[in-house]
C-alpha cells in the first residue's frame, strides 16, 4: 500500500527522496486528508527542502498542542528570519517537559541558534555547555558543538 | 564571519529518531 511505502521510504530518506516522499505524502492526503502520518511525512519533506513557508502551513493551529512538533515549527520560523516568535516556541517547548530525549536536545540546539543570530552570545554559550554536558546522539554532534563555541567566542572578541 | 553550523537540522526526522546529512 501507499502508506507501507511511505513508511519504507521514510526511514533513510537521504536528500534527492524527500521530493518522492512529499509526492507520496500528498497522494495518501488527497485520499484522507486527516492522515496525521502522511502530514508528519510531507512537513519533514518540506523543511528539507527548504520550503519553509509551506511547511508551517501542514498542519493548522488548532491542529496542535503548543509543544507538539515545537521543533519542526519553530525551525521554519528561525529559517524564515521570525527569530523572536520561533525563541518564544522553543522556550516554551523546553519548560512543556513534554518532549521526547531527542526531541528536547534538538531544541536546545535550535534555542543556541536563535540566540547567536539575535547575538546574544552569553545565552548561546550556556545552551551549548548545557548540551556538552548531555550525550550527543547525533554522528559528529560534539565537532560541531566546539566548532559553534569557537563562533561564539569569535564573535565575542 | 566565522563558521557556525546549522545542528537544530539534524534533529529534524520523519521518526523521532534521527538523521544525519
Ligand atoms: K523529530
Amino acid at each position: 500500500s501507499l502508506q507501507e511505502l511511505l513508511e519504507k521510504l521514510t526511514v533513510h530518506a537521504q536528500n534527492d527522496e524527500h521530493t518522492f516522499v512529499l509526492d507520496l505524502a500528498n497522494r495518501l492526503l488527497r485520499q484522507d486528508p486527516t492522515d496525521i502520518k502522511a502530514k508528519r511525512a510531507k512537513q519533514v519533506a518540506l523543511i528539507k527542502l527548504d520550503r519553509y513557508s509551506e511547511a508551517l502551513e501542514v498542519f493548522g493551529d488548532d491542529e496542535l498542542k503548543p509543544s507538539e512538533l515545537a521543533l519542526e515549527r519553530a525551525y521554519c520560523l528561525y529559517r524564515l528570519g521570525k527569530l523572536e516568535v520561533a525563541k518564544d516556541m522553543t522556550e516554551s517547548a523546553i519548560r512543556s517537559g513534554e518532549s521526547s530525549v531527542t526531541e528536547h536536545r534538538g531544541l536546545l540546539h535550535l534555542k543556541a541558534q536563535i540566540a547567536y543570530r539575535l547575538e546574544n552570545f552569553a545565552d548561546a554559550k550556556e545552551t551549548y555547555d548545557e548540551l556538552s554536558k548531555g550525550s550527543y546522539l547525533v554522528d559528529g554532534e560534539d565537532h560541531d558543538v566546539v566548532v559553534n563555541i569557537l563562533a561564539i567566542q569569535a564573535q565575542q572578541r | 564571519k566565522p563558521v557556525f553550523f546549522d545542528t537544530a537540522f539534524n534533529f529534524i526526522g520523519y521518526e523521532d529518531g534521527i538523521e544525519k546529512e
